[in-house]
């Protein structure tokens, strides 16, 4: 199963997110409201995927980034944000992030993404194409 | 906020405008008490979204009207640079990343 964690200072958005990774079989294995938790938590349970907010009290979701591309983790990060700024978006890509998902987003979007970067990651086998019988060998 | 399939509550406002589910117990984001009889919920006069304001467009988004205000906040504060995108060219951007 793949791992992720959410980290967002909304509350809501948590739960939205999380709502809608669960139903497409990923585990969340924490949830941050900033980056030291989420910088934290990718130590302790070193996710698949990890879900990141911009804007964020303290430090930001940049900031997390350097500091994970510095360790080296290997997480695939999606940047989660309502920051559409060309320099902001430039950095995150430069700093590592494999995905960026502007708010307010559509499930369908999420969905998307989050399985076509998984089977770009070699997490999820890519599902057959139509036509293609899956019991073929 | 009810399912327009089935009718079912599936989300509703606390006082402090944060959405909650219907089994939380509190309000995740101030803390105030979802369940009790006349809680923060009941005592923002039913204010649960109405949805035939929502549009055929909108019933496919996440659109709680916190999470959009939360966005525009979001945006202001980061405001800074040459342009803004849209998630067409962040998809291209993104695209790109992995080309020669």
């Amino acid at each position: 199963m793949i791992r992720a964690i959410v980290t967002d200072d909304s509350p809501a958005t948590r739960r939205i997110l999380i709502s809608i990774l669960k139903r497409i079989s990923i585990e969340i294995v924490a949830e941050a409201d900033n980056a030291d938790q989420a910088v934290a938590a990718c130590l302790e349970h070193t996710p698949d995927l990890m879900f990141l907010d911009v804007v964020m009290p303290g430090e930001t979701g940049v900031d997390v980034l350097r500091r994970m591309r510095a360790q080296e983790s290997g997480i695939g990060v999606i940047m989660v944000t309502s920051v559409s700024d060309r320099d902001i978006v430039e950095c995150c890509r430069e700093q590592g992030a494999i995905g960026y998902i502007l708010k307010p987003f559509r499930h369908t979007r999420i969905v998307a993404d989050v399985t076509r970067l998984c089977v770009e990651r070699g997490l999820l086998v890519p599902p057959p194409t139509s036509g293609e019988d899956p019991t073929d060998a | 906020m009810f399912c327009r399939q089935c009718g079912e509550r599936i989300a509703r406002r606390c006082l402090c405008g944060s959405v909650c589910l219907p089994t939380d117990h509190f309000c995740g984001n101030c803390g105030g008490s979802q369940q009790q009889e006349g809680g923060h919920a009941s005592l923002a006069g039913d204010s649960d979204v109405n949805v035939d304001q929502r549009t055929e467009s909108d019933s496919r988004k996440v659109p709680a009207d916190s999470l959009t205000e939360e966005a525009e906040r979001d945006r202001e504060h980061y405001k800074l640079g040459r342009s803004q995108l849209q998630q067409d060219d962040i998809d291209a951007l993104f695209s790109a990343q992995g080309e020669p």
